[in-house]
């Protein structure tokens, strides 16, 4: 793999280097101006002349000659000598540098700071802190730059302050906003408009708590659990029982994991989904540890259900099951890019129409609740489930697409948001307790279906049939076909813990989670009869299938109560699986129970008569978090993680399960979208700020990485050459593709 | 801007030392028209830009890989030249030929407004005999007109980069473009 990573690279310079030599030789002023041919030449030269005496110093370890050249007349001469003193390490003397903080020329006083700011704890911190008030706005770009990389020594204030002049030169700003998201991700929240965007809180991240590895996870796990004992208690009025049940075992863990001061701190706003998962990640710790590993399943079903995916819905959101607290100050983005138009939805209950083209607002509008998934775009309608939370109501709004003029409503009496599925003019959306056919142009009912229990994700419609699952709470669930047209039953496929269906080629697929008897099931979509079942008895849980080229993926994972808090990582990203065909036209999206404490491995199961074509087991140590996984041109693409910081991804080969390659990245994914080779992924804006990543599919090599404020949580939308994202931050960003640059950014309205 | 400037961050952040070269390579024919409009002589507009491609190499040194790969190198530059060519204009005490600035002048009266299609057709005729006279301007104006109509930078870049209001921006290049019509005026005026 590395030979291979290493020729990617030469040939990439390679081709890099060509373009940049045309590039150079047709770049000129346009008006036939030509710099004189000893421009480039004499810098090189001035830059050698300082390198050879800075470095001659240097390797007769003489230091006496780098600090002559601190004396001398040509600025750049000085700043090299600056420079190579810095790099001294132990021997590098504070003294001349912090003389050289007064240099009369700034790209000097630039190099001693940072010079100085790598001297750890011999550093001066006033006397650097006091740089970012150096008259030149390169000095104090490269101060507030340097602080950034302190971590959490570097003082929050000053760079604050920077950030809210807004005398300040926006480089600066800039410099000072990078540096409180290295140094301080957790006060950096979206707040004020444009580039100033922070709270003041001394909140730390997760990541960042010191000790032995398990107490960091139970402190973590501690720390998860507040918000949901909050949301808990707000929701307690409701109907679900088995929460305020699970809410008993978690102040037990609560009491019991010795981090009584994370309880007196409140947990930083975290936006939705994120919260649902790591709420998700407590209840399941809890249990584990109580053994009471069947009663949380139907919790973990009903806090997070599954949805199905439709080759005829794109952009179909994952799950109807999101909830919205008042008290999150999470700034989410919900996207969708539909014929060159952008539409976001927003925590802040508003709908914004963006054209991709220049980030320009077409129009925006605003409901009475939080939009907390994209906006589904049919024919002309944008559709926008929205959902309030101690409310219980959720309603689904139609407006035109045009000029977002309301067209209709639908109102659901459920705190639960439901996004709906559209085929044929006909809009499809489950209900607490069914699911309600209306007719797309004016929202009046067609009909409804009642179904036993909750129903879980969205409907999927195929051929004519709409497939609805539901499940009882510690009872059965339960896949119901039904006529499309008039919501007749088909027919109905009963099991424990159903997850939503893929439905191929004329067959339904299910995973069937059960403790002690888990699989995958073939049904004929027509009356569902069995055709086949797997059995994976080991398995404790299963990801929905992802059927592609006669082959079923699916993860499963075996829990293993001593592993549960065995690593430092304990990050929990739900378990998805998707897959995107390599036009990006028709992404199919399921979205599984999470997974904690486990082996997850990929079963590969042949769709004609469900024999096991291979099976994949991933290294002991990389059993914590859950997985995403996608299925792309043959390669299956899985995440584990191994300790804070450190994630694997995996490309598996599809038709024998082999690995092909393993890349290891540092933060936590969050999204992730597979395309024209490329591998974009987005991070968890509350371990490094956000930021979305592009590796090479065929080596897993980074390409590029950007920030992009905010964990983006909905799957990044590729459209021509760019990339679009709605991110945490309460921002709507578009990329270039190719390299990662701004092309535009639009901040929602995050003042509420 | 073509696709593969953008690549260069990237390059850059990745070997500096390999790739400044071609940065240069790439961006010195603007840097140098700018810096020759702004001081009107080629000396001194070639000691501009090696002074600025030094500065940029240093700051290259100073900047985590992070941030080289966000810079919009073409503004940055920009930005660079104009930090050097104000500190150049400081120790030659290189004066700019006054034009007429007095207090009662109509020009500065000139309200913030962008400039009218006909004046800019008027504009791109005289183009050339312009430019020449772009280092003649004070400098608040000469660097603003020479950003927006000769290096194509628009109002708000240019903003960013001189880290003043869009307005301000908008009226000086204004008051500039107005200064070089009536000098170019004038000189024709007397030429007859």
């Amino acid at each position: 793999m590395k030979r291979d990573e290493a020729m990617d690279h030469n040939d990439n310079e390679q081709r890099l280097m060509t373009d940049i030599d045309s590039l150079a030789q047709q770049s000129h002023s346009r008006d036939g101006v030509y710099a004189p041919a000893s421009l480039v030449p004499a810098v090189l030269s001035r830059l050698q002349v300082a390198n050879a005496a800075v470095q001659s110093g240097m390797q007769a370890e003489q230091l006496d000659r780098l600090l002559t050249a601190l004396e001398d007349s040509d600025w750049h001469v000085r700043a090299t000598a600056v420079r190579a003193l810095g790099e001294l390490g132990e021997r590098t003397p504070v003294e001349p540098l912090v003389a050289a903080l007064n240099d009369e020329d700034a790209s000097v006083r630039a190099a001693a700071v940072r010079a100085l700011g790598k001297l750890g704890e011999r550093a001066p911190v006033d006397r650097l802190v006091a740089t970012l008030h150096d008259p030149e706005w390169a000095v104090r770009e490269i101060a507030a730059l340097t602080l950034g990389e302190w971590g959490e020594r570097a003082p929050a204030g000053p760079l604050l302050d920077i950030l809210h002049s807004e005398d300040e030169d926006p480089y600066v700003r800039e410099a000072a906003k990078m540096a409180l998201q290295q140094a301080h991700p957790a006060v950096f929240s979206p707040l004020a408009p444009d580039a100033v965007m922070i709270e003041r809180t001394t909140d730390h991240h997760p990541g960042e708590t010191g000790g032995h590895p398990r107490e960091r996870a139970r402190s973590y796990l501690t720390k998860l659990i507040v918000p949901f004992k909050s949301l808990s208690g707000r929701s307690a009025a409701g109907k679900n029982g088995q929460e305020q049940d699970s809410i008993i075992e978690i102040a037990a863990l609560d009491a019991g994991a010795g981090s009584g001061s994370a309880q007196q701190q409140p947990v930083p706003a975290r936006p939705r989904r994120h919260l649902a998962l790591r709420i998700g990640e407590g209840v399941l710790a809890a249990l584990l540890i109580a053994g009471l590993a069947l009663s949380w399943l139907a919790l973990a079903h009903r806090l997070h259900p599954s949805s199905p995916g439709s080759s005829s819905h794109p952009r179909q959101a994952p799950t109807a099951g999101f909830t919205v607290s008042p008290s999150w100050t999470g700034h989410d983005v919900s996207l969708t890019v539909v014929d060159g138009v952008a539409y976001a939805g927003t925590l802040g209950k508003e709908v914004y129409a963006l054209r991709i083209s220049d980030g320009s607002l077409l129009w925006r509008y605003n409901t009475d609740a939080s939009v907390g998934e994209p906006p589904l775009v049919v024919n002309g309608i944008v559709y926008v489930s929205t959902a309030n939370l101690g409310q219980g109501s959720s309603s689904i709004y139609a407006l035109r697409a045009g000029d977002g003029t309301l067209l209709w409503r639908y109102n659901i009496s459920s705190s639960y948001g439901y996004t709906p599925t559209v085929v044929d003019g006909v809009v499809y959306v489950n209900s607490p307790d069914g699911i309600v056919a209306l007719r797309a142009s004016n929202g009046k009912p067609l009909w409804r279906y009642t179904t036993q229990g909750y129903t879980v994700g969205s409907p999927l419609v195929v051929n004519g049939v709409v497939y609805v699952s539901a499940t009882v709470d510690q009872g059965p669930g339960s896949v119901y076909a039904l006529k499309a047209s008039d919501g007749s039953l088909l027919w109905r496929y009963t099991a424990k813990y159903l997850y939503t269906p893929a439905v191929v080629n004329g067959v339904v697929y299910l995973s069937e989670g059960d403790v002690s008897e888990g699989g995958i099931v073939a049904l004929q979509a027509t009356n569902g009869t069995v055709l086949w079942r797997y059995a994976l008895a080991s398995t404790d849980f299963l990801s929905p299938p992802t059927v592609l080229d006669g082959i079923v993926y699916t993860i499963g994972t075996k829990f293993s109560p001593e592993t549960a808090f065995a690593s430092s990582g304990s990050y929990l990203i739900q378990t998805a699986v998707r897959t995107v065909p390599s036009k990006q036209k028709t992404p199919f999206w399921e979205q599984a129970p999470f997974k904690f404490g486990g082996i997850p491995s990929v079963y590969a199961l042949r769709t004609s008569d469900g024999a096991l074509l291979w099976h994949y087991m991933a290294n002991k140590g990389e059993d914590i978090s859950g997985s995403l996984l996608w299925v792309v041109n043959g390669v299956i693409y899985i995440v584990t993680n191994v300790d804070v910081g450190k994630n694997y991804i995996y490309a598996l080969r599809g038709s024998d399960g082999s690995v092909l390659w393993r890349y290891t990245i540092e933060y936590t994914p969050s999204s992730a979208l597979v395309a024209n080779g490329v591998i974009y992924i987005g991070s968890d804006g509350w371990t490094e700020g956000g930021t979305i990543s592009a590796l090479r599919v065929s080596n897993g090599s980074l390409l590029w990485r950007s920030p992009i404020y905010g964990t983006v949580f909905n799957t990044p939308i590729l459209v021509g050459e760019s990339l679009y994202v709605g991110t945490g931050g309460g921002f709507v960003f578009a990329l270039q593709a190719s390299n990662g640059s701004l092309l535009w950014r639009y901040l929602t309205d995050v003042s509420g | 801007m073509n696709q593969r400037h953008l690549e260069l961050p990237e390059l850059l952040a990745t070997d500096l030392d390999c790739y400044f070269e071609q940065l240069m390579l790439v961006y010195q024919h603007r840097l140098y028209a700018f810096a020759l409009r702004q001081v009107g002589n080629a000396q001194d507009a070639e000691d501009i830009v090696q002074e600025t491609f030094l500065h940029a190499h240093h700051a290259l040194k100073n900047y985590p890989a992070s941030r080289i790969r966000t810079l919009q190198l073409r503004q940055w530059l920009y930005k660079i030249t104009v930090n050097v060519f104000r500190n150049h204009t400081r120790r030659s005490e290189l004066q700019a030929i006054p034009l007429d600035m007095s207090e009662d002048s109509q020009l500065l009266e000139i309200d913030d407004q962008s400039v009218e299609p006909e004046m800019e057709v008027y504009w791109r005729e005289w183009r050339r005999e312009l430019e020449a006279r772009v280092a003649t301007l004070p400098q608040p104006y000469g660097v603003a007109v020479n950003l927006h109509y000769f290096e194509d930078l628009s109002y708000r870049e240019i903003a960013e980069l001189l880290n003043q209001p869009v307005g301000t921006v908008k009226a000086n290049v204004h008051r500039g473009i107005q200064l070089l019509r009536r000098a170019l005026e004038t000189s024709k005026n007397e030429t007859r």
